[in-house]
């Protein structure tokens, strides 16, 4: 504290216009927030009139959409699918992940170059032969479906992630149990897996909010038994009009359990972010 | 040692879902391009031959979306990438940055759908907040999602989402440059503006054209947010790639679906090049 | 920036995450997850046992007053005047008589028959589903029939429809997609079901629904549908504005443009036209108000020579690409709730909406210029009054299973009946029934029912042209009428923002019409 107090004048006034800066930037962002909330606890007629600031908050929306619109069950299959396709990308890429960490081979670079370039597939190009294919096979609108879709994104991020993380471990560590007469395999499950659970972490946490906010892929591939959150948003945008408090209040549920879990685990979310960033451009 | 283990082994459980996941689906684009089908008659299709090709190469409205595509990239990435600087640069030092950081992980992080439709609540003419409080303040407001506007509007969506996520990774990077240049700067004189001209912005190139490849690609996929804030724009006006794909397969279309795969392919192939062209730029700058 | 600083401000970018903190968040996270899963549960819970009690949100009043009304209704463009006086007294809600003697039989037998069958119905979210919602527990008490209604935002049906058929018995079918159903056989002919005096009982009666919205459920001879919620154009004056400013109310197209000039920015935060046209129909905009009252269609069904880039056709739509400049500012992009609530709000002298939105209108609840306004069809245009004719339809599927068909039937014979018609309105139905429409209790509490029926008597004028092979219905009966509209609601989209001119936007719509029909073999 006394280090801003003494400064010279032109350092106290840079400070100043730091942190005003850094509120109106924050105050940016979270905005449209506060917004969605505020929006969600109004009722249909105050929520289409933007002079309301000060109201009596109500939870008429919430109920509805839960009781007349069935959001339990797509909170369900959101919660399900997230869940399962973070698990499976996992297991999935772990191997993978490793092998592109730890062995050299002619042609890792393009194999590791390729994993990156699936990140650039967009949903909509994705979208049209995953349709004709689990249709085929009678499997749309199942969970299923997602899971397997969502592979598309989580196993190469999930790669590039744990290659970094993985990289980052000492080889010595490995070596001396493989020393001591692990085999490849075990030396992975006892000596990896513990150290990279922070790595896991980051890895898990990405791949579930990005499921869980995926839209484009659930919005096609379902249709009502394995809806999730997201695009169960749409149902409100009906050619009638739009029904702002209710959409803002599944928005809302959509949107908070993200909320609280990033809060919870953001120590990993900006390591994650910024890990891969970071070392991948070095 | 590490010859005896079988690298393949390992790498074969993701390989083989990633090609069935990916690269089957792909070759099956290719192969429904050739077909004219519709949603859910598969089984009805009949050979076109390179017809889709030639009525997508000589359709207006495809060209119109490419042309929104790519301004669309490019002014989200500039816009992002500026004002993330600015972010990091600005917060770089203040104390109550770990609050801060918390607080602006928020756009990320909430659904890209949800986000759309908050913005397009507020940009709404009639019951939007924004311009309520433009007329309030100045008189009057542009009508957000008009033709004029909605395209500058999905930018300014876009911007709000991802510029934290660009602010962090830079300010990841600042705070894992080495001290001994800017110390040695220090040392010398210099003010504040000439060690961020001459040593910051160098020493973080790499990273920053990495931040910028990674928004690109992102950008170009964008589809949920236009989606909900416009649905392709008053007339044509925010239609990219993806929307176009989707207008044309999804939506009322009855037999489109072999021109949907066409724009699909198009859609990937630019994303490969401009990968490749970041890439190329890339190597080269790390090479000097 | 001192040495020391680095360390104690660094960010934990490069701090290495220990085991130890990992596994306390993890528990951390794990509580939250079975806090807010059992959060859910409950909802979810909540939610299961509540799935078929819909919370209303109609707000009922009843009508407390005497009066009597007498109207003369002349129609523009009709060949005679019809006058009509209407005496009525109202004291309380008005009266819903359902003679018990009428439907006892018929429902025992349906009981006895079909009773504990349950049918899915792939419903659409209008206000008409939640009429019908309300009436599905009586329904199933007296039929012993358990319809399940799945429904999801109107523009998702169709795909869902055409998905799959097979899950649902009964269809909840907009009237624009009949001909592509049709032609993929996902509905059942209805003739032989009403024709038959053992399946359809005599309070049903089929004749009874306005003529319009009959033809518009058919194809050729085809029936495809029960109309269940039709609606129409109608066009709102501001009565107060109109007296203020001494207009007279126009004649014709042409006339009804001067006048929304005329009040356009006559006052401040006054314009002078708002119509919905939000991006993915604004062809059903120019449809109704311009293509086939001023233009030619879109084609000529006995020749397929297209017509909508004909010299008539391009003023069409300069016509309505001007009446929408008269709009305000984002007219591009409202939807029908915005333009009525601008309506509502008191910034328009004109409108044109659904009459499905009339009630929100006349609701001094919601409306600033409820009891101020004037409901009437729109006026002829140069080549005849045609109004225009939409709406929902509820018809069985033909690619579910049969046994479930004759209980599904009964649904639709039930809840669209003649019988049980004004008790569908007053819970927030449509109204779709010529009686509905004469009864004098109804029209009180609905001033604007006339207004409908004079779109619909309208409207019912192209239909009659079409049956007679001149025109093309207002909605085209032809399959590949879904992809046209999708090709060319996009260029009329570009027309009406300025990114096209109008006879630019008729000539690409051309040239997609004749694409879309010389790549199916039409031509």
């Amino acid at each position: 504290m006394k280090r801003i107090v003494n400064a010279r004048g032109k350092d106290v006034f840079i400070t100043f216009v730091r942190y005003f800066l850094a509120i109106v930037f924050v105050m940016f962002f979270i905005f449209p927030y506060y917004w969605t909330i505020t929006i969600s606890l109004k009722t249909r007629a105050q929520a289409l009139d933007p002079s309301t600031f000060i109201f009596k908050p109500t939870l008429e929306n919430y109920i509805y959409v839960f009781t007349a619109w069935n959001l339990g069950k797509y909170l369900f299959n959101s919660i399900i699918v997230s869940i399962s396709t973070v698990f499976l990308s996992i297991i999935l890429s772990l191997p993978a992940a490793y092998s592109l960490a730890r062995f050299n081979f002619k042609g890792k670079e393009t194999v590791a170059f390729w994993m990156l370039s699936l990140r650039m597939l967009p949903a909509m190009c994705v979208v049209i032969p995953l349709y004709v294919i689990f249709s085929l096979v009678n499997l749309l609108d199942t969970h299923i479906v997602l899971i397997i879709a969502y592979l598309t994104f989580n196993v190469p991020f999930s790669v590039w992630l744990l290659r970094d993380f993985i990289s980052s471990i000492p080889l010595e560590i490995e070596e001396a149990a493989l020393i001591d007469g692990c085999s490849r395999f075990s030396a992975l499950m006892r000596v990896m897996l513990p150290l990279l659970s922070p790595g896991l972490a980051v890895t898990a946490i990405f791949c579930f909010i990005q499921s869980w906010n995926e839209f484009a892929l659930a919005l096609f591939l379902t249709g009502t038994e394995a809806k999730t959150l997201p695009p169960a948003l749409t149902f409100f945008m009906t050619s009638v009009g739009v029904k702002w408090g209710e959409l803002a209040a599944i928005s809302s549920i959509v949107t908070i359990p993200v909320i609280i879990f990033a809060w919870l685990t953001q120590k990993y979310l900006i390591r994650g972010l910024t890990f891969g960033a970071v070392r991948g451009a070095h | 040692m590490y010859q005896k283990e079988k690298p393949l082994l390992f790498l074969l459980p993701s390989l083989t879902v990633l090609v069935l996941v990916v690269i089957f689906p792909t070759v099956f684009l290719y192969y429904s391009s050739f077909f004219r089908w519709g949603l859910g008659a598969w089984h009805d299709r009949a050979f076109v031959g390179l017809y889709n090709y030639y009525f997508v190469l000589t359709d207006r409205f495809f060209y119109n979306s490419l042309i929104i595509t790519l301004a669309y990239m490019f002014m989200c990435v500039t816009l992002e990438f500026l004002f993330g600087l600015v972010i990091a640069m600005t917060i770089a030092k203040i104390r109550v940055r770990a609050v801060v950081i918390s607080l602006l992980l928020i756009p990320m992080i909430i659904a890209p759908a949800a986000a759309g439709l908050i913005w397009s609540l507020m940009l709404n003419y009639t019951y939007g907040v924004i311009p309520y409080i433009l007329k309030k303040l100045i008189g009057f407001s542009p009508a957000f999602l008009g033709p004029d506007y909605a395209f500058l509007s999905t930018v300014l969506v876009d911007v709000w989402m991802w510029t934290p996520f660009v602010a962090l990774v830079i300010l990841a990077g600042m705070e894992a440059l080495p001290r001994e240049p800017f110390e040695a700067a220090q040392l010398d004189g210099a003010s504040s503006w000439q060690i961020f001209q001459h040593i910051t912005i160098p020493l973080l190139k790499p990273l920053l054209i990495f931040i910028i490849l990674l928004r690109s690609i992102d950008a170009l996929k964008t589809f949920d947010t236009i989606y909900v804030l416009t649905g392709g724009g008053p007339g044509q006006a925010t239609e990219v790639l993806s929307l176009r794909i989707f207008k044309t397969g999804f939506f009322w279309g009855g037999y489109e679906m072999g021109k949907a795969s066409v724009i699909a392919i198009f859609l990937i192939l630019l994303s490969t090049l401009l990968v490749s062209t970041f890439i190329n730029i890339f190597r080269r700058l790390i090479r000097v | 920036m001192q040495k020391g600083e680095k360390l104690k401000n660094s960010f934990a970018f490069d701090k290495k995450l220990s085991r130890r903190k990992a596994i306390s968040t993890a528990g951390k996270v794990a509580v939250a997850a079975i806090v807010s899963g059992t959060i859910a549960g409950i909802c979810g819970y909540y939610a299961g046992s509540q799935a078929q009690a819909i919370p209303t949100r109609v707000v009922e009043k009843t009508v407390e007053k005497t009066t009597t009304i007498e109207k003369t209704t002349t129609i523009p463009g009709a060949i005679s005047t019809v006058t009509r006086t209407v005496t009525s007294t109202v004291t309380a809600s008005p009266t819903i008589v359902t003679p018990e003697a009428e439907w006892k039989p018929w429902a025992e037998e349906i009981k006895r028959k079909y009773g504990g069958t349950k049918i899915v119905c792939a419903m659409a979210a209008t206000v008409a589903t939640e009429a019908l919602e309300k009436m599905i527990k009586e329904f199933t008490s007296i039929t012993g029939i358990e319809p399940i209604f799945d429904t999801v935002a109107d523009v998702y049906l169709e795909e869902k429809i055409l998905t799959a058929p097979d899950k649902y018995d009964v269809l909840m079918v907009d009237f624009f997609w009949i001909p592509t159903f049709v032609a993929k056989g996902i509905v059942v002919d209805l003739k032989p079901w009403l024709e038959d005096p053992m399946r359809t009982p005599e309070w049903f009666d089929y004749e009874d629904i306005h003529p319009a919205y009959r033809g518009s459920c058919k194809f050729g001879d085809f029936i495809a549908s029960i109309p269940i919620a039709g609606e129409s154009r109608i066009i709102t004056y501001r009565r107060d504005l109109m007296e203020k400013y001494g207009q007279e109310y126009p004649r014709n197209l042409e006339e009804l443009h001067e006048l929304a000039s005329f009040f356009h920015k006559r006052e401040p935060e006054l314009y002078g036209w708002v119509q919905r046209q939000n991006p993915p129909l604004a062809l059903s905009g120019f449809m109704e108000h311009a293509l086939y009252e001023i233009g030619d269609g879109f084609w000529d069904p006995r020749t397929y020579k297209i017509l909508i880039s004909t010299p008539d056709s391009i003023k069409a739509l300069e016509y309505y690409v001007s009446m929408c400049d008269l709009g305000p500012p984002g007219h591009e992009a409202m939807g029908w709730e915005e333009s009525a609530s601008t309506f509502m709000a008191g910034h328009a002298a004109l409108g044109s909406h659904t009459t499905a939105v009339a009630p929100w209108i006349e609701d001094p609840e919601k409306s600033r210029v409820a009891g101020k306004v004037e409901y009437r069809p729109p006026p002829p245009g140069p080549k005849g009054w045609f109004c225009a004719v939409a709406g929902w339809s509820l018809a069985l599927s033909a690619k579910a299973p049969e046994d479930k068909r004759a209980a599904s039937w009964a649904f639709i014979t039930w809840m669209a009946s003649k019988l049980k018609s004004k008790e569908y309105i007053l819970k927030g139905g449509v109204v779709t029934r010529l009686s509905n429409f004469e009864d004098p209790e109804l029209s009180v509490r609905y001033p604007y029912f006339k207004g409908i029926k004079e779109c619909l008597d309208g409207a019912y004028n192209l239909i009659r042209m079409a049956n007679a092979g001149y025109k093309t219905t207002w909605i085209p009966q032809e399959p590949l009428f879904g992809d046209i509209y999708g090709r060319v609601t996009p260029i009329i989209g570009m027309a009406v923002a300025h990114q096209l001119s109008p006879e630019e936007a008729c000539n690409e719509a051309a040239k997609e019409i004749e694409r879309i029909f010389k790549e199916a073999g039409r031509i």
